[in-house]
């Protein structure tokens, strides 16, 4: 243990790194605390009973990736985006997925324009993903052909129209949802492309505290004032990638992942993505507490959210009435830690 | 100083550790037959230190390699006594790794401040040695349960519940001293010849039986003494069978001795000792043989031949029954006489007939052994039926009663009321009458001329035996068992014997020491049956004393 002790020696001059410094670092990772904590409290101040949710919604956004929610309507999924939108003061779009909606209808299309001179041309016209927030609304409900065209341009954060490739504003954040009840003549995501979602989160009802505060409301929220702006919060997103991990740590992470292949009635397990998607939620997590290093808990609240759409379970576990998430809840407590145990 | 806290800590499995082998003493390490009552104890304690040492030494060993705990280890127990996300334990892995990236820098930073002035101690707090009180008894009860557990075993619950009877005791004595005096008379090995001076004398089956059937007793007797009482039981069913093999022995000595003494076929001679023994016959045999030589008229020349051949004959069937039983010098010794009788040497015929009467009196003499063997173990059988009822009486709860009232009929001779000998027999086989009768084994004294058939065990009436000429006798054993049927020869037309029973009663002393040792004859009963044949003895009634 002396040992240890004695091998946490404060860092030397020399070691400050050729991006940033420590200080710098120290500097940006208060930023980054601070904004996270803006936009959770402006978001709690507007959505009640959904701290968990909040708190993954943010993590997910400053871990610049995508958040599938599932719930109810009526619980608050739109009003997250739009208050949150609000708060970064970004662009925001919502998008109804219908089964008649075509990708030209998300993505945009080319319009034939007659210019001033009478000079005929085709003129790109944006569609509602070219914002900084989206709300992709019932996702499930479009054809495979709008969800891929969508789930593409996620995970590019650009989109091709007439060979002519455009960026998407940056910071993006796609927040899409799914309504659990009336599921017939849907096309249910399959799971490469749930994959993409660097979270899948399921909204429940509030507490009968915060059902109350929400009947006490006699009008609708007003809009809450920026805390940040897109170019912060890019700054705070690029912070997050610098959050360091401890080797231990990483593979911990890795291991969960490889765990989840394991248990009786998984069909399939993470990929490697998902410890990737660990990491970043973790490193985010890390952030928000102004901690330089990511730790074994930030993991395991994170594991959760970010393995249970991706473990596939077989008919056996599914009427046996096992969860993806008991399952993670399983793995949470029976992979050890390096360093426990010894 | 972990160390010591998980010994604390583990104490009590330690001591329930002992207290559990402790317990299982009486499978583990047994009390022989020849311990005393209390060895439990002792041997109890033995085991739980075995079983506490042992633990100790697994649980120590299992500490030790726990307590190896890296670095790593130890910088996340201090995390978690801190509360800390991982950042004393990142911080040690950046330092190892050399993480140059100024998360990695500042996150060693951080841990260093957190660490200042941090005694490592707090994260692993003293260990509580003050002894608890609660689990102070509940080891003290534990190790009580087992040390209690593994002194008693069914033996001594049944010696400590039912302690030896006065009775048992007595019969223990008396057991005792007839074994110390059996051992006493056991004659020490003697050389018949000085020739055999430098040769190890052959041991005597014998004597072997009388040790044997002693040191069954004395185990029987100490067993007897502390209490234990199957253990008794046990060891008197070891004499029986010792004196069984005995008898048997003597019994097959005397078949072998009758069928030569058959074989040489000398005529009987009336009164009381008108069965010769095998070398008088072998020895009157020699004599004729010699006096052939003297001279003879022609008239008897013819009768001589013919005697002469009957001699022969009775010589070869006498060296062929010898072979069979093993004696090779003395069927050598037949056959040589047989030889040169047949040769006309009758001198020789005659010396080969001297040595083999001398091997056949070797062979009377070691059958006489064999007897007085039996008759030594005959006291010694009486004391143990005496404790064998003992014992009984002890194990039924009725030790205040008399062993003696177990008997069949119940009297002692010399008793007031009891039966005097001769007629004890009469009463007792009346008494047995009347017994099987109430059973509905027999049809008690029957006025039929015919004799009694008595009822078998199915309820079947048997025929009746006739009262005169030869007679076929059954025996079945209750009822399913194996059926024999012998002939009693010797009725004569009248149903009276031809051979009076002084001549025929010496051959029954070996079937009653035989039948005795035949463990189907209740132990309880034995006494009965010894009294009854002692009873029917012929010059019973001119001894003062029975036996």
């Amino acid at each position: 243990m002396s040992r240890a002790l004695e091998s946490v020696s404060p860092p030397r001059p020399d070691e400050s790194g050729p991006v940033m410094s420590t200080e710098a670092f120290e500097r940006r990772l208060e930023e980054g605390r601070r904004v996270s904590a803006a936009l959770l409290e402006g978001l709690e101040s507007v959505i009640y009973g959904q701290q968990d949710t909040l708190t993954h919604v943010v993590t997910c956004m400053l871990a610049g990736g995508h958040v599938l929610l599932e719930g109810a309507p009526g619980l608050g999924k739109t009003q997250i985006v739009r208050t949150l939108a609000a708060l970064v003061d970004g662009s925001f779009s919502r998008v109804q997925f219908t089964p008649d909606l075509m990708p030209s209808d998300v993505l945009g299309t080319s319009l034939v324009v007659t210019g001033e001179d009478g000079q005929r041309d085709f003129r790109y016209r944006e569609g509602p993903i070219f914002a900084n927030l989206v709300l992709a609304d019932e996702i499930n409900r479009a054809t495979p052909k709008t969800q891929s065209a969508l789930l593409e341009a996620m995970g590019e954060h650009t989109v091709s129209v007439d060979g002519v490739p455009r960026p998407l504003p940056h910071p993006f954040f796609v927040l899409a949802t799914e309504n659990p009840i009336e599921m017939e003549g849907v096309f249910p995501l399959p799971e490469a492309q749930l994959d993409r979602f660097l979270m899948k989160l399921d909204l429940g009802m509030p507490s009968l505290d915060s059902l109350t505060k929400i009947g006490a409301r006699a009008h609708e929220p007003s809009r809450p004032e920026p805390v940040t702006d897109p170019e912060e919060l890019a700054r705070v997103i690029e912070t997050a990638r610098h959050v360091a991990a401890a080797p231990h740590v990483l593979r911990y992470a890795a291991q969960l992942v490889l765990a989840s292949h394991e248990p009786a009635g998984v069909r399939y397990g993470a990929g490697p993505r998902a410890v990737q998607a660990l990491m970043s939620c973790g490193r985010v997590r890390a952030m928000m507490s102004g901690r330089p290093a990511v730790g074994v808990k930030d993991i395991q609240a994170v594991a959760p959210s970010v393995l249970g759409h991706r473990v596939v379970l077989g008919f056996e576990a599914e009427a046996r009435g096992v969860s993806a998430r008991d399952l993670v809840a399983g793995l949470l407590a029976s992979v050890p830690r390096d360093g426990a145990g010894e | 100083m972990r160390a010591l806290e998980r010994g604390a800590r583990a104490s009590l499995g330690l001591v329930a550790a002992g207290a559990a082998l402790a317990a299982t003493r009486a499978l583990v390490w047994p009390r022989g037959d020849v311990d005393a009552a209390l060895v439990g104890l002792p041997r109890a304690a033995a085991l739980f230190g075995i079983g506490a040492l042992a633990t100790a030494f697994a649980v120590g060993l299992w500490a030790w390699r726990r307590s190896r705990v890296g670095a790593l280890a130890a910088a996340t127990t201090i995390d978690d006594h801190l509360g800390l996300a991982d950042v004393v334990s990142s911080a040690y892995a950046f330092d190892v790794g050399g993480d140059p990236a100024p998360a990695a820098a500042l996150a060693r930073r951080r841990a260093h401040e957190v660490l200042r002035g941090y005694d490592p101690r707090q994260a692993v707090p003293r260990p509580r040695l003050r002894p608890r009180w609660r689990r102070v008894a509940i080891g003290a009860a534990l190790a009580a349960s087992g040390l209690g557990l593994g002194t008693l075993d069914s033996t001594v619950v049944a010696a400590l519940v039912s302690p030896p009877t006065a009775a048992e005791r007595v019969a223990a004595e008396s057991l005792e001293a007839a074994a110390e005096a059996l051992e006493a008379e056991v004659p020490e090995p003697t050389r018949e010849h000085p020739a055999q001076a430098d040769r190890t004398t052959p041991r005597d089956p014998s004597r072997d039986d009388d040790r044997a059937v002693a040191a069954q007793a004395r185990q029987a007797a100490a067993a007897t003494r502390r209490g234990d009482r199957d253990a008794a039981l046990r060891a008197l069913r070891q004499m029986d069978a010792a004196r069984g093999r005995s008898t048997r022995r003597a019994r097959q000595s005397t078949d072998r001795l009758s069928a030569l003494a058959s074989a040489l076929g000398a005529p009987p001679r009336a009164g009381r000792d008108a069965v010769p023994t095998a070398s008088e016959r072998a020895q009157e045999l020699a004599r004729l043989l010699q006096r052939r030589q003297e001279p003879q008229d022609e008239e008897r020349a013819e009768e001589r031949e013919r005697e002469r051949r009957r001699t022969l004959d009775r010589l070869e069937r006498s060296a062929n029954r010898a072979q069979q039983a093993g004696q090779d010098d003395l069927a050598r010794a037949l056959e040589r006489a047989a030889a040169a009788m047949a040769a006309g040497q009758d001198d020789q015929a005659g010396q080969a007939m001297e040595q083999a009467a001398r091997a056949l009196e070797r062979m009377e003499a070691q059958l006489a052994e064999t007897r007085m063997a039996l008759l030594r173990q005959a006291n010694l059988a009486e004391e143990a039926e005496r404790a064998e009822r003992a014992l009984q009486l002890g194990r039924m709860g009725r030790g205040d009663e008399e062993p003696d009232a177990m008997m069949l009929g119940g009297d002692e001779p010399g008793a007031e009321g009891a039966p005097m000998p001769g007629e004890g027999g009469r009463q007792l086989s009346e008494t047995l009458m009347n017994r099987l009768t109430a059973l509905g084994l027999a049809r008690g004294p029957s006025d039929d001329p015919r004799g009694t058939g008595g009822r078998s065990r199915t309820g079947r009436a048997r025929a009746a035996l006739p009262t005169h000429g030869d007679a076929l006798t059954r025996s079945e054993v209750n009822g399913v068992g194996e059926r024999a049927i012998a002939a009693l020869e010797g009725l004569g037309a009248n149903g009276e014997p031809t051979t009076e029973l002084r001549d025929v009663f010496p051959s029954y002393g070996v079937q009653v020491e035989e039948a005795l040792a035949d463990e189907r004859v209740p132990a309880a009963r034995r006494r009965t049956v010894r009294r009854y044949f002692e009873s029917i003895r012929p010059d019973a009634d001119e001894e003062e004393e029975p036996r």
